[in-house]
C-alpha cells in the first residue's frame, strides 16, 4: 500500500530502468563493434600479396630471369599472349607458399591472375558463404590484374 | 515507519543499486578497452623495434645471417624480458632460422607473424617472420 501511493518512488524506478537500458545498449554497441579486425585482416592480406609479387623467380645466375620479380614476370607474360603450361607451373610454384600460408586456419585462400584474356586460378575453391576479403592490384599498364582472396 | 519513510528507504536502496551497477559496467568497459589498446601498442612497438634493429622490413629482403648478428648486438625493448623470432618460407613450417633473446617465457606471451621477403641463396623469396615476446 505504501508503494502504490508513492509516485515519487515509482518515477525513480522508471528513471533507473531507463538509465540501465541505455547503459546496456551502449555497452552492447561497444562490444559488438568490429574493433579493427577487418582492417587488420585486410592489412595482412595486402602485406602477403605485396610480398608474394615482390618475390624473385628461381632463374639461374646470369639468365634474364635471375633477378626478375613475379610482378615483372607477369607483365612480361602479358605481352606474349597465352602463357605455356611450363610458365603456369612456374607461377604456381611462386604463389603456392603464400596461398598455403594465408589459408592456414582460415576457410580458404585463392589467387586469380588475369593476363589479358587469360585467367589463371590458384588455391582453394571459394566457399559458398561467409565473408571474403580481397586485395586487387593492377600491374604494369593494367594488362595484368592480380587478386588475392581470403575467406 | 510511516508511508513516506518506507518509500524513501526503498528509493535510497534503489539509488545505491543503480550507482553500483553503473560503476561496475563502467569499470568493465574501461578494463576491456585498456587490455585491447595495450596489446595493440605492444605489437606495434615490437614491429618498430624489429624494423629499427634490421630484423624485419616491409620493403626490402632481410638476410638471415645478418639478422643473427644484429640480434646478438640488440637489447630488448623496455618491458620485454624475452623474445624468440623464427624465419621460414611461406607455406613451409620448417624454420630457416630461430633466434632467442632474454629469459625464458613466463605467463602471457604475445605472438604474431608477418610476411616479409627473405634472402635465400642470393634470391629474395616470400617468407614469414614469427615473433613471440613476453614480459
Amino acid at each position: 500500500m505504501a508503494l502504490r501511493k508513492d509516485r515519487h518512488g515509482m518515477a525513480m524506478v522508471v528513471d533507473a530502468l531507463i538509465f540501465l537500458v541505455v547503459l546496456t545498449l551502449l555497452v552492447a554497441i561497444l562490444h559488438i563493434a568490429p574493433y579493427h579486425e577487418d582492417e587488420d585482416r585486410m592489412e595482412l592480406l595486402r602485406s602477403y600479396h605485396a610480398v608474394m609479387l615482390s618475390g624473385e623467380l628461381p632463374g639461374e645466375d646470369g639468365s634474364s630471369l635471375s633477378s626478375a620479380t613475379l610482378s615483372d614476370y607477369l607483365i612480361a607474360l602479358s605481352l606474349n599472349g597465352t602463357p605455356s603450361q611450363e610458365q603456369v607451373l612456374l607461377i604456381e610454384r611462386m604463389v603456392n607458399g603464400t596461398i598455403v600460408e594465408l589459408g592456414t586456419g582460415q576457410s580458404g585462400a585463392w589467387l586469380v591472375i588475369e593476363l589479358g584474356a587469360t585467367e589463371l586460378r590458384f588455391g582453394s575453391e571459394p566457399p559458398e558463404g561467409g565473408e571474403v576479403y580481397a586485395d586487387r592490384r593492377e600491374l604494369g599498364d593494367g594488362s595484368v590484374v592480380s587478386t588475392l582472396f581470403l575467406a | 515507519m510511516d508511508r513516506e519513510g518506507v518509500g524513501g528507504f526503498l528509493e535510497s536502496i534503489l539509488a545505491v543499486m543503480v550507482v553500483i551497477t553503473a560503476s561496475s559496467v563502467f569499470l568493465v568497459v574501461l578494463a576491456s578497452g585498456t587490455l585491447q589498446v595495450e596489446e595493440e601498442i605492444d605489437q606495434a612497438e615490437l614491429i618498430s623495434w624489429l624494423t629499427a634493429n634490421g630484423l624485419f622490413s616491409e620493403e626490402t629482403a632481410i638476410g638471415l645471417d645478418a639478422s643473427a648478428e644484429r640480434l646478438d648486438r640488440s637489447e630488448l625493448p623496455e618491458g620485454i624480458r624475452g623474445m624468440s623470432i623464427a624465419y621460414r618460407l611461406s607455406g613451409d613450417p620448417a624454420p630457416l632460422l630461430e633466434l632467442n633473446l632474454g629469459e625464458g617465457s613466463q605467463g602471457d606471451v604475445l605472438a604474431f607473424k608477418r610476411p616479409m621477403l627473405i634472402e635465400v641463396g642470393g634470391r629474395d623469396v616470400p617468407g614469414v617472420m614469427e615473433v613471440r615476446a613476453w614480459h
